[in-house]
């Protein structure tokens, strides 16, 4: 009985350790989470370009519940001219980047991918293998150099980019600055001197309001900001990526922002419930003067009109927008991820195709009353601006007047920087400690992309 | 969420099957029959019986159980095609990321508070609704009911509830001359303390109604002799009551314990894992780095949650079995 | 049950009521009223009346909005057939165990057990999902479910079963009734306070289950009532709004608490009597 049972054991613990490496030789070498629908081949193919129409398909497109009415009737109309299905997978907004990284783990692709335009989103799908590359169509001259930054990995383009870029600076109540007597400002110098003015004069008012519970706004004010006027040409991003500097550099532009943001906070110019403010309660603020200012982006503008019942003229009435950096005025901008379209390998080359004749409908027959409906800044050349209102004006010249990328767009592991930025906020971490970490982030998301 | 049995513990067997012979009877071959063929066939559909259970655990539970224990050591991206071996590098990344402990170290403050407040909350009501008494009837029901909400609706109820201008401070202002605005989901050790305080609400009636189960087991005879012999009622309490009610103890402590290591909903619904990352335990690290396609570092994490669980679990259960009195 | 009277039972309720307020009474009640209001009256959260009332309004744009009908047809959907074949597979699995003296059936049984205390490995059941072609799909979601949630039922049933004598099965085994008929008639009958037990503890763990959801159904179509309140809860236009947030709260509590209603004196008999922690 119990040589038996010391035997059975034995057995038991062989099959244990047989299923241990039977898993292990499994996951070395098929990472069906990582790859699978990759069977599409390594280059881009030729024969999925050109030739006839297809039509009668259905095509599934992963899109953000974000997107405005403009791109939902452009996927109506494309199905109206193409004769093809549309649809349509909603990806919850607040969730967006984990649930489309997630679900493309699994193995699941769809038609039609809509998806952030920045290098480092575009790695941690594993881009390169399982995108179709689409450097050879007619758009990408059209987004000149936007095509090299915009869903772009070694040269070549992997995306079309329709959607406006996301414009960050500052918004401002014009009244409260102006009741106060100062202008606008253009630098971090300008904002600590403006905010102890408010202080003084105006104790009712927040000289900025910081929106810690939302995640990412504080993004904008300690790094996206200060840093915009040192990225120009993509300058800083393209050092880092070169390993010329390091994005800890005690002396970098970005310890030197989260050092300027810190002493704002710590001149008490935040609202007191930084921590636990949201985005929507900064945008109510500026709107209302309760604030006097918010660094945000441009996606911002439909949430004041919002506010405002819908009446345009009352936000353009109270807020303006600025690009305010380091020592200059300089916005940044990075693509946004409504309105910028990939086509993933599915190993269906019909519907490959037709995902094709998607983005070139979209890119080109289709362009033109998108943007009108739109209301908002062409990327592609040779398509009129439209009649934007007041603030979204203020934002396309902040644009125009030399915007740079900003520098996480290109720099993988910096989705880390949000909570990174915001254990700043929450006094839990020093400036130094965050780039710190933020360097160990990109190492680690570099190595894992074989950087 | 915390499970409501604990292996460890047999449920006591009914006094007429201790007449009825040991325990799997069954298996023997009855005297005088053809016993070979009839156990194979018996044999046989005992396995029948007993397989989609034992697959659904197998593929669904035990599988990937083993499977994290190598994962965590793996280098496993969205950003590549193939998994490699990693040896202990993201233990090590993550630790000088600050995720590691920092996570291990909040969950464990989470779990341990959630644990003392389910525990005490809950051993105080049972001792107060014991008797199934109409009027305690109606406050079982009435103290069950966050039991039956989702942890997610019951963290969005208070983080309304703590909320700077919500009822509890509104409570407080009553007794503070000028208000009272404190935020007390803004701040790292209440906001965690907090959250943890909400899960422990969440489940409070389910503790409640084991440790009743368990007060009511205790044989009336002991407490009445114990009242006969003069004891006064903290007295009877200490020396009669806990010890008697250690099972009900041992498999509190370890559920309420082991349950809030693996929590995530509550502080979704609540901070998010904030302020900055003060409520940041395992899983929703975990969650972060999963959602960043750092498949093999969330792995990494999860398997400190398995840790922490067999690291505490066992030893805990030793250790207040040993204290139980045998009856 | 002791019937000696009490002595002042009028005090102990006194004080068990001053306890239900703050931890009841002003958490459900602000939940509830503010779920009336409007949008500016709720963000005071206040627990007066509403000076406006605004019912129709908050519950309609839950509806349209929060895909109220959606979650819960998912949640009936994968909660009703889920339970049933959880309490059905494991008592049949209890069975065995119980009477059975195979090594690897205890094996399996111990593993079973150890499912209850030891927290599920999420990332690799994803793995393993999509290695079946499953992941991502209600189906997946449910055997998941199912296999982490057996032990409860295989823990309670075969230690219920072990005390009952094993005669009568032998007798009816001698009369020539199947293995199958011996336990839909036999033991499926006898088990039944425990599976009330067990069943009540399923629904309220599957029922309300939101990180197997959150990592299992990436979906919107097939999200189930928690992750509908999650994803309504955290959109910005409606993660602000209190009024709308709490009428999501209060739908998507609805149903258990019905149940609960015409239910509780089973769920809490059940609950103190059959036996959790033996």
């Amino acid at each position: 009985m119990t040589s038996i049972s010391k035997n059975r054991r034995r057995r038991g613990a062989l099959a244990a350790g047989a299923l241990a490496t039977v898993l292990a030789a499994t996951a070395a070498c098929s990472n069906s989470m990582g790859a699978a629908g990759s069977s599409g081949g390594g280059t881009a193919d030729s024969s999925l370009f050109g030739g006839p129409a297809v039509t009668g398909v259905t095509l599934t497109v992963w899109h953000n519940t974000a997107d405005p009415q403009a791109l939902l009737d452009l996927y109506k109309a494309y199905e109206k001219e193409s004769g093809n299905t549309i649809q349509l997978v909603d990806i919850p907004a607040s969730t967006f980047p984990t649930t489309v990284q997630t679900k493309w783990a699994t193995g699941a692709r769809p038609d039609i991918l809509e998806w952030h335009g920045n290098r480092t989103d575009l790695l941690s799908l594993n881009g390169s293998q399982t995108m179709v590359d689409l450097s050879s169509m007619s758009f990408v001259a059209k987004e000149g150099q936007l095509a090299t930054l915009s869903g772009s990995l070694d040269g070549k383009t992997y995306a079309a980019t329709i959607g406006m870029p996301t414009v960050f600076g500052l918004f401002y109540n014009k009244s409260v600055l102006a009741k106060a007597g100062l202008s606008v400002p253009k630098s971090y110098a300008d904002l600590a001197a403006d905010c102890t003015v408010l202080k003084a004069k105006d104790p009712g008012v927040i000289p900025l309001y910081e929106a810690g519970a939302s995640g990412w706004p504080q993004q904008v004010l300690s790094s996206f900001d200060y840093v915009a006027q040192y990225n120009t040409g993509d300058s800083y991003a393209s050092s880092i990526l070169s390993g010329k500097t390091k994005l800890n550099d005690p002396n970098g532009p970005i310890v030197k922002g989260l050092e300027a943001y810190e002493s704002l906070k710590a001149a008490g110019c935040f609202n007191s419930d930084a921590t636990t403010g949201t985005w929507e309660t900064s945008l109510k603020y500026v709107l209302s003067g309760k604030a006097a200012m918010v660094a945000n982006g441009s996606d911002s503008v439909p949430m004041l009109d919002a506010d405002a019942d819908g009446d345009t003229a009352t936000v353009d009435a109270a807020v303006g927008f600025t690009g305010v950096s380091a020592t200059s005025s300089v916005a940044g901008y990075a693509p946004s991820p409504l309105g910028t379209y990939y086509v993933p390998k599915t190993g269906n080359t019909t519907k490959e195709r037709a995902a094709i004749q998607f983005i070139e409908y979209v890119t080109g027959a289709g362009y033109g009353s998108y943007i009108q409906q739109a209301g908002t800044i062409p990327t592609l050349s040779g398509t009129a601006t439209p009649k934007m209102q007041g603030l979204m004006q203020e934002i396309d010249t902040a644009y125009r007047n030399g915007a740079t990328l900003t520098w996480n767009s290109q720099i993988p592991g910096s989705g880390n920087f949000g909570p990174e930025s915001g254990k700043l906020l929450a006094g839990q971490e020093t400036p130094q400690a965050v780039a710190d970490k933020i360097e160990a982030y990109y190492t680690q998301a570099s190595a894992a992309a074989g950087d | 969420m915390p499970s409501l049995t604990s292996p460890a513990r047999a449920p006591r067997p009914a006094r007429g099957a201790r007449r009825g012979g040991p325990v799997g009877d069954a298996a023997l071959p009855a005297p005088g029959s053809a016993a070979p063929v009839r156990r194979r066939g018996r044999t046989v559909f005992r396995y029948a019986f007993a397989l989609p259970s034992i697959l659904l655990v197998l593929l669904f539970f035990a599988i990937p159980f083993i499977a994290n224990g190598l994962f965590a050591f793996t280098r496993w991206t969205g950003y590549s095609s193939v998994i490699t071996w990693d040896g202990l590098s993201n233990f090590r990344l993550l630790q000088q990321l600050g995720v590691l402990s920092h996570a291990t170290e909040v969950t464990a403050i989470y779990a341990v508070t959630s644990m003392l407040v389910q525990n005490v909350v809950g051993l105080a009501l049972a001792l107060a609704m014991q008797r199934t008494t109409r009027g305690n009837s109606v406050f079982r029901s009435l103290f069950f009911i966050p039991v039956l909400i989702s942890p997610l609706a019951a963290g969005y109820i208070w983080s309304a509830a703590l909320a700077t201008n919500g009822p509890v401070n509104a409570v407080i202002s009553v007794f503070v001359p000028g208000g009272f605005h404190y935020a007390w989901l803004g701040h790292n050790l209440s906001a965690l303390i907090c959250v943890a305080c909400v899960d422990a609400w969440k489940w409070t009636g389910l503790v409640t109604l084991v440790y009743i189960a368990g007060l009511n087991r205790i044989p009336e005879r002991i407490s009445e002799a114990a009242l006969l012999d003069g004891a006064g009622p903290w007295r009877r309490l200490r020396s009669v009551t806990f010890p008697l009610l250690a099972p009900a103890l041992t498999f509190n402590v370890v559920i309420t314990l082991v349950g809030a290591f693996s929590a995530l909903d509550v502080v979704f619904s609540t901070t998010g894992g904030g302020p900055g990352d003060a409520t940041a335990v395992l899983n929703v690290a975990l969650y972060n780095e999963y959602g960043q396609s750092f498949f093999g570092m969330a792995s990494s994490l999860g398997f400190v949650i398995t840790l922490l669980v067999v690291l505490t679990a066992v030893p805990l259960i030793t250790w207040l079995r040993r204290r139980e009195v045998q009856m | 049950m002791n019937a000696r009277p009490e002595k002042r039972p009028w005090l102990r309720y006194g004080l068990l009521g001053l306890f239900a307020v703050p931890w009841i009474g002003i958490p459900l009640w602000m939940l509830l009223v503010n779920s009336f209001k409007t949008q500016g009256d709720a963000s005071v959260l206040s627990l007066g009346l509403p000076s406006h009332w605004n019912l129709v309004g908050n519950y309609r744009t839950v509806i349209d909005q929060g895909s109220y009908f959606t979650g819960l047809g998912n949640s009936l959907l994968i909660a009703i057939p889920t339970i049933l074949a959880v309490l059905l597979l494991g008592s049949m699995a209890a069975w065995s165990y119980a009477r059975s003296r195979s090594r690897s059936l205890r094996v399996a049984y111990y593993c079973t057990t150890l499912s209850i205390v030891l927290p599920p490995a999420i990332i690799p059941t994803v793995y393993v999902l999509t290695q079946l072609g499953l992941n991502g799909s209600r189906l997946g979601y449910m055997l998941t479910i199912a296999g982490t949630r057996l032990g409860v039922v295989v823990f309670l049933a075969t230690g219920f079963i072990r005390t009952l004598p094993v005669d009568f099965e032998e007798a009816a085994a001698l009369d020539g009734a199947g293995k199958w008929q011996i336990y839909r008639r036999m033991i499926l009958p006898l088990l039944a306070p425990v599976l009330v037990t067990a069943s009540v503890m399923l629904i309220i763990s599957v029922w309300n289950d939101f990180f197997f959801a959150l990592f299992l159904l990436p979906n919107t179509n097939e999200s189930t009532l928690p992750l509908t309140l999650y994803q309504f809860a955290s959109t910005s236009t409606h993660g602000v709004a209190w009024n709308l947030v709490f009428a999501h709260v209060v739908l998507s509590s609805l149903p258990l608490l019905i149940a609960y209603v015409f239910l509780q004196r089973r769920v809490l008999s059940g609950l103190t009597e059959g036996g959790v922690t033996g």
